[in-house]
């Protein structure tokens, strides 16, 4: 049984204290994960309260079957289907093409790194949100592909294809962006 | 067949994806290995597949209202939980057990509070009532002296009653004396301390939260600083930690500031309460 599985039993039987240590571990990651989905940085706060808020109501519902942080992203992917369907008539995925790149500032060399950073940030944004969604599962969430065919409902074999499409695309948008492609 | 059609690269990719995240540890299979020698389109893909998977990633922080928001949504959960509690236990009186000698001669001590009441009524109206009856204006003042005495007397035994009930071996009746202690809580130091120690030593969370928040009444708390920063060196729960920091940092007193914001090098705290620490007394310097 993991740490968190034991914690999560604990949080079962009571002792809601408990969740504070996985509310320390996890909160920023969840933030950045509802940052890189494309939400501003007021609402990812709001979706981090609103799925730990979750996690507490549906604690009985959490099984040791599964790591803790599978279901939390679960539910963090669903509060964000949620407010997705709320908000359907303005859109609040921030727009790439809106957003300055930082390539802007990438002729320093110390900012090479950063630099291609911000271009894989902002070719991700490019891409359509559910190929965008299982990419940063998998790459910032380092959660695994069994863990996150799941949780999107497909078999592993389809949720490979995805990816593989989801970095074919990232690819060519990286490209374009870093003048690579022309 | 061709390599190509028995390895896919989608195949190359999970694999090299689960050897980045530290997944795999052996070398990539001899099938994979041949498959990608062939195909040059297919070692580009990884490539790029490995720097995005590898390039540095900064994560950004939220801002500190996120964790204020997140701890006063537990606090609120923790609440609602101990009512809960509290009414299930109330409501199935009947299925307690027998109580043994002891525990029948403790509960003397520790009547239910209608009980409380009525005996203190009685004692006051007897001491009322066998006052001595003099007939001059002196007599006002011994009168008033005697109902002070009275009251003095009638303080005690609610203390006693109250300590006894926080000494209790059950954690709801040590709820019940901390919530019926807490008349007296700003008067009585043997409250203070018997919360203090409470808050020190109890076994359970939410009596200590319980404590705290009683202590939390108390106007000046300049003299029970030490004892609240003595518990930050043996709590262990973060819970717990953040409420006593909470407490101290926003009693309105300079000195009990300067002395709770000096723990920030106190190694015993929490990760997490050290974070409210630095946070909290961020906005006080504000």
């Amino acid at each position: 049984m993991t740490d968190e599985t034991a914690l999560m039993q604990q949080i079962q039987q009571g002792q809601l204290d408990k969740l504070a240590v996985l509310f320390e571990r996890h909160h920023v990651s969840l933030y950045n994960y509802f940052l890189r989905s494309g939400n501003s940085p007021a609402l990812s706060e709001d979706l981090v309260q609103e799925t730990f808020t979750k996690i507490l109501a549906y604690r009985q519902s959490y099984s040791a079957n599964g790591t803790f942080k599978s279901w939390m992203y679960g539910i963090a992917k669903n509060t964000m289907a949620d407010q997705y369907r709320g908000l359907a008539a303005t859109s609040v995925h921030v727009d790439a093409d809106d957003e300055p790149l930082a390539a802007n500032h990438s002729l320093q060399e110390n900012m090479e790194q950063k630099e291609k950073q911000s271009l894989f940030e902002a070719a991700l944004q490019k891409l359509p949100v559910e190929l965008k969604e299982s990419l940063v599962l998998s790459r910032y969430q380092q959660l695994n592909y069994e863990e996150i065919s799941t949780m999107v409902g497909c078999n592993v074999n389809t949720f490979k294809s995805r990816i593989r499409k989801a970095l074919s695309l990232l690819q060519s948008h990286y490209q374009v962006l870093s003048g690579e492609g022309e | 067949m061709s390599k190509e059609s028995i390895v896919q690269l989608e195949d190359i990719i999970a694999w090299k994806v689960q050897q980045i995240q530290n997944k795999v540890n052996e070398p990539m299979p001899l099938p994979m290995q041949q498959a990608l020698e062939v195909n040059n389109d297919w070692r580009q893909e990884l490539s790029f597949v490995e720097h995005f998977y590898t390039s540095q990633a900064d994560e950004q922080r939220p801002s500190a209202q996120l964790s204020t928001r997140f701890y006063q949504m537990l606090n609120s959960a923790q609440v609602v939980q101990e009512q809960r509690v509290h009414n299930t236990k109330n409501n199935a009186g009947e299925v307690r057990f027998q109580p043994g000698i002891w525990q029948a001669i403790s509960s003397w001590f520790m009547p239910a509070p209608v009980y409380q009441f009525a005996m203190l009524a009685v004692c006051f109206g007897l001491g009322w009532y066998l006052k001595p009856i003099d007939n001059n204006t002196v007599a006002t003042n011994h009168e008033s002296q005697q109902i002070s005495a009275l009251q003095n007397e009638v303080k005690s035994l609610t203390t006693m009653v109250a300590v006894s009930m926080l000494q209790n071996p059950s954690a709801t009746e040590r709820l019940n004396g901390i919530a019926y202690s807490a008349s007296l809580i700003d008067q009585e130091p043997q409250i203070q301390q018997t919360l203090l120690k409470v808050l020190a030593t109890d076994d359970s969370t939410s009596v200590k939260l319980a404590a705290l928040k009683s202590l939390a009444e108390i106007q000046n708390i300049a003299p029970i600083a030490d004892a609240l920063i003595d518990v930050l060196n043996t709590e262990r729960n973060p819970l717990v930690q953040i409420n006593v920091l909470q407490m101290l940092l926003l009693s309105g007193n300079e000195d009990v500031y300067l002395k709770t914001t000096n723990q920030l090098t106190n190694t015993e705290l929490s990760t997490e309460a050290s974070k409210i620490l630095e946070q909290l007394s961020q906005v006080n310097q504000i």
